[in-house]
C-alpha cells in the first residue's frame, strides 16, 4: 500500500500504473482467495494436489504443470501432472524414487528439513534434469511436514502471460528468473496454500487413520476380552473340578468300603462335570459280587452279577483296550451304541471301562450333561485321571479289606496263642506245685523213714501227751473214774495225837486203836489189840466190830503213807458215824514201834 | 552163709519175736488197768513211792501209756523209740518191785489184775527178762514193720 501511495504520488502515468497495479493485485488477491476457497474442505492430498494444479497454472500461465507429494524416507508419493501426454504422465510416476533423489536431497538428514520453506530450483541446478519434461522451468520444492516434500514443476508458460510480465521483468529479483515478481509471489502465496491445505489434510488423514486403528484396536481389545472370558470360563470349571475332585479325594481317603467308594465318587464326577445322571460298577469276579452306584436314575437290576459281567464284557470290548492288564483305563467309544441293551437306565454319552487286575473290573457311565453339550476332551482326559484315582482307592480299599481280614486271623491267632500260653502257664505251675508237693511228700517219707530207725524225745513227748490225753478223757467219760485230787485233801484234817497219848489213851480210857491199812499190812504187823477197818471194806468191817463199841469211846486212827491216807479217811468216815472222839495217830505205826509200844505178831 | 543166717536168726528175728511178745504183754496188761483205774490206784499207793497228789494222775495214764506202745511196738511203728519208753517202764517197775522187796511190803505185784499172786524175786527177774528183750528189740531192727514200708514206697517215687 505505501507503494500504491507513492505511485499515486506520481501523476497520471503514475496513476494507470497504480491502477494497474491495483488490478493486478486484486487479481492475485482474487485468484488466491479462490485457491484458498477451492482448496478449503478437501481432505484428500492428491485431490488437493489436482485442485492446485488446476486453479495455480492459469494465473501463471503456465500450459502444464507437474506437482509431487513425496516422503522422501520411503520414496513413496503421488505425482500428478497436468498439460502432459500420457506417456509422459505415466514415466514421472515410473520415476518418483529418482525425483525423490534428485530434489529432495535432505531426506538423509533426520529432521532436518527446513519448515515450510520454499526453494526455487533451476533447471540447470538439478541433478535430475533430464527427469521432468521440457519447458518445465519453474521448480519449486516445499517441505509439508517432517516427513512430507513436495515438487512444483510448471511450464513452458504461456506467451502472453510472458508479455505481461516482460515489462515486469526489471522489477526486482523473483524467485523465479522466468517469473515477474507479482507471479513469483501470487506462486509462493498459492504455494503457501497448498502447504497449509496439504498439512491440514495430511493432518486429517492421519487422525483418520489413528482413529481407523484405534478403533480396530478396540475391536482386537473386545476379540480378546470375550477369549479370555472364555478361557476364564474354562479356568473356573476347571478349578471347580479340581476343588470337587480335592474334596473327593479327602473324603475316599476316609472311606475303606468299595460301595462308598464309588458313592462318593460318582457323585463328585456328576458334579464336577455337571452330568445329570450316571453310573459305576465294580464286578469281582473272584468273588462274583458286584458293588454298583447309581445316580439320578433308577437302578434297573445291574447289580446282579450276570448282567453286571456282560455290561462290562461290552464296556471292553468297546473300549481300546486289547487285555486285561492291571491299573488300565480306557474310554469307551460309542457308549451309547456299545453299551445299549445292557439294561442301562439312561443313554451313556460317556464311559470309561477300567480294571484293576484280571479279577475286579469295572465300568464308569456318565449321561448326558445339564448344559446338553458333549464333554470336551480336556473333561475326558480329565475323567480318565479321576477313573485312575477312583482305581486307586478301590485297590486301596480291597489291600485294606484285605490287611483287616489278616490282621483279624492273627489277632484271632495270637488270642489263641495267648490262652494256650496261659494254659501252659497254669500247667506249669500245677506242676511246679505237684513237683513241690511230691518233693515234700517225699522229703516227710524220707525223714519218717530216718526217725523210724532213730530214737526221738519228740516221739516220747507224743505218746506221753497221748497217754494222758486219753487217760483223762476216758477217766471223764467212765463210770469208774477216779478224782484226781486226793478226798483228804478236801477235808479239814482229823485231829492228831502222838503215840505217847495215844498209849495214855488206850490205857486210860480205854481208847480203841483202829489199823485203816489194807489186811496184808495189817497181817504183817500191827498195834497190839488194833482192829482192822480199811475204806474198801469200811460199812461191813464197821458193822461187824464197831456197831456196839460207845460212840464216846476215843478211838486212834493210823494207816497213812505217802501215797495214800488211809487214816485221814476211815476217821472222817467215823466221825461221820457219830464217834465223838476220832484221832489220828501222828506218823502212824513207826511212830508207835519207835516208842517201843507192843504190836504184834 | 550159715554165719549170715544165725544173725538173721539171732537178729531180726528174735527182736521180732521179742517185740511181738512184748507188745502184746503190755496191751494185756493195760486192758484191765484202764477199765478198773481206782483198784489200779489203789495197787500204786501200796507200793509207797508214788506221791499222794500224783496217784491217781499216774493210775491214769500209766495204763494208757502200756497200751499206746505196747499197740506201736506191735505193729512196728517207732519202734525203736517205743522200745526206749517201754524199757524206762520196765526200769521203774524194776525199781519199785526191787524196793519193795527189799522193805518187804506184802503186796501183789499188780502187773496184770489187782489181785496178783504175791511179789516175788520172781517177779523182779520176770521184769528184768523183759528189759532185756526191750533192749534187744532196741538194738536190732526187726522185719514186718509198718514204717519199713516208707522206704520201699520212697524208692518207687524216686524211680
Amino acid at each position: 500500500m505505501d507503494t500504491a501511495a507513492g505511485h499515486l504520488a506520481a501523476g497520471p502515468d503514475t496513476g494507470q500504473a497504480l491502477r494497474l497495479e491495483l488490478e493486478r493485485k486484486r487479481l492475485s488477491l482474487r485468484v488466491l482467495l479462490e485457491t484458498a476457497q477451492e482448496l478449503s474442505g478437501i481432505l484428500q492430498p492428491r485431490k488437493i494436489m489436482e485442485t492446485f494444479l488446476l486453479t495455480a497454472m492459469g494465473p501463471i500461465g503456465a500450459m502444464g504443470g507437474v506437482a509431487v507429494l513425496a516422503r522422501p524416507a520411503s520414496c513413496e508419493g503421488m505425482v500428478l501432472s497436468r498439460g502432459l501426454p500420457a506417456r509422459e504422465a505415466e514415466a514421472l510416476e515410473q520415476h518418483l524414487p529418482d525425483i525423490c533423489d534428485a530434489y529432495f536431497p535432505y531426506r538423509d538428514l533426520d529432521g532436518d528439513f527446513p519448515s515450510s520453506k520454499i526453494r526455487a530450483i533451476r533447471r540447470d541446478q538439478a541433478g535430475g534434469d533430464s527427469l521432468l519434461p521440457r519447458g518445465m522451468d519453474i521448480l519449486l520444492c516445499f517441505s509439508v511436514d517432517d516427513e512430507h516434500c513436495g515438487l512444483l514443476a510448471l511450464g513452458p508458460l504461456l506467451a502472453g502471460t510472458n508479455a505481461d510480465a516482460g515489462p515486469d521483468a526489471d522489477l526486482g529479483t523473483g524467485l523465479d528468473g522466468a517469473l515477474d515478481e507479482d507471479a513469483s509471489n501470487l506462486l509462493h502465496s498459492l504455494l503457501h496454500l497448498l502447504i497449509g491445505a496439504l498439512r491440514g489434510a495430511l493432518a486429517v488423514n492421519s487422525i483418520r487413520q489413528l482413529s481407523v486403528d484405534l478403533g480396530r484396536k478396540n475391536d482386537r481389545l473386545t476379540e480378546a476380552l470375550a477369549s479370555s472370558q472364555t478361557v476364564q470360563r474354562g479356568l473356573d470349571r476347571r478349578v471347580h473340578q479340581l476343588a470337587a475332585i480335592n474334596e473327593l479325594a479327602e473324603e475316599m481317603a476316609h472311606l475303606h468300603e468299595v460301595q462308598g467308594i464309588l458313592d462318593s465318587f460318582l457323585l463328585t464326577m456328576l458334579g464336577a462335570f455337571s452330568v445329570s445322571c450316571g453310573l459305576a460298577l465294580v464286578l469281582d469276579r473272584a468273588k462274583r459280587c458286584v458293588d454298583l452306584a447309581v445316580r439320578g436314575a433308577p437302578d434297573t437290576g445291574l447289580s446282579s452279577y450276570g448282567t453286571a459281567d456282560v455290561l462290562v464284557y461290552k464296556a471292553f470290548t468297546a473300549s481300546g483296550a486289547r487285555s486285561v492288564d492291571p491299573l488300565t483305563v480306557e474310554p469307551v467309544s460309542d457308549p451309547a451304541t456299545a453299551l445299549a441293551g445292557c439294561g442301562l437306565p439312561f443313554e451313556g454319552r460317556c464311559a470309561m471301562y477300567f480294571a484293576l487286575d484280571r479279577d475286579v473290573q469295572g465300568v464308569l457311565v456318565l449321561g448326558e450333561t445339564l448344559s446338553g453339550e458333549a464333554l470336551e476332551d480336556e473333561d475326558a482326559q480329565m475323567l480318565r485321571a479321576q477313573v485312575g484315582t477312583l482305581l486307586g482307592y478301590v485297590q486301596g480299599a480291597r489291600h485294606l479289606a484285605i490287611i483287616t481280614a489278616l490282621n483279624d486271623d492273627l489277632q484271632r491267632q495270637n488270642e489263641e496263642l495267648t490262652r494256650t500260653v496261659t494254659e501252659l502257664t497254669e500247667a506249669r505251675q500245677t506242676i511246679d506245685l505237684l513237683e513241690r508237693a511230691g518233693e515234700r511228700v517225699r522229703s516227710f517219707l524220707h525223714a519218717e523213714g530216718l526217725r523210724s530207725r532213730r530214737f526221738s524225745w519228740m516221739d516220747c513227748g507224743i505218746i506221753l501227751v497221748a497217754a494222758m490225753l486219753l487217760g483223762f478223757l476216758f477217766n471223764l467219760a467212765s463210770p469208774n473214774g477216779v478224782p484226781l485230787v486226793p478226798e483228804h485233801l478236801r477235808r479239814l484234817p482229823a485231829q492228831t495225837v502222838t503215840a505217847q497219848k495215844a498209849r495214855e489213851l488206850q490205857q486210860s480210857e480205854g481208847a480203841l486203836i483202829v489199823d485203816a491199812r489194807p489186811q496184808a499190812f495189817f497181817d504183817q504187823q500191827h498195834v497190839r489189840g488194833a482192829a482192822n477197818l480199811t475204806p474198801a471194806l469200811f460199812d461191813m468191817m464197821y458193822l461187824m466190830r464197831f456197831a456196839q463199841v460207845p460212840l464216846s469211846t476215843p478211838l486212834i486212827v493210823y494207816g497213812g503213807n505217802i501215797s495214800r491216807r488211809w487214816d485221814e479217811d476211815v476217821a472222817a468216815r467215823l466221825a461221820a458215824r457219830e464217834h465223838e472222839r476220832v484221832l489220828v495217830l501222828e506218823d502212824g505205826l513207826p511212830a508207835w514201834v519207835a516208842r517201843g509200844y507192843p504190836v504184834e505178831p | 552163709m550159715r554165719k549170715n543166717i544165725w544173725r538173721d536168726v539171732l537178729g531180726r528175728w528174735l527182736a521180732l519175736a521179742f517185740r511181738l511178745y512184748l507188745g502184746g504183754v503190755f496191751v494185756y496188761a493195760s486192758v484191765y488197768k484202764i477199765g478198773y483205774a481206782a483198784e489200779f490206784a489203789e495197787t500204786i499207793a501200796s507200793y509207797q513211792i508214788v506221791p499222794a497228789l500224783a496217784v491217781n494222775a499216774v493210775a491214769l495214764v500209766l495204763p494208757w501209756l502200756e497200751l499206746i506202745c505196747g499197740a506201736l511196738l506191735v505193729a512196728g511203728v517207732r519202734v525203736r523209740t517205743v522200745s526206749a519208753m517201754l524199757g524206762a517202764l520196765l526200769v521203774v517197775f524194776c525199781l519199785a518191785v526191787a524196793v519193795n522187796l527189799l522193805r518187804e511190803t506184802p503186796i501183789d505185784c499188780g502187773c496184770f489184775h489187782t489181785l496178783d499172786e504175791r511179789m516175788t524175786w520172781m517177779t523182779l527177774v520176770r521184769d528184768l527178762t523183759w528189759l532185756g528183750m526191750a533192749i534187744h528189740v532196741f538194738f536190732f531192727d526187726s522185719p514186718l514193720a509198718l514204717e519199713r514200708r516208707f522206704p520201699s514206697t520212697l524208692k518207687e517215687i524216686e524211680t
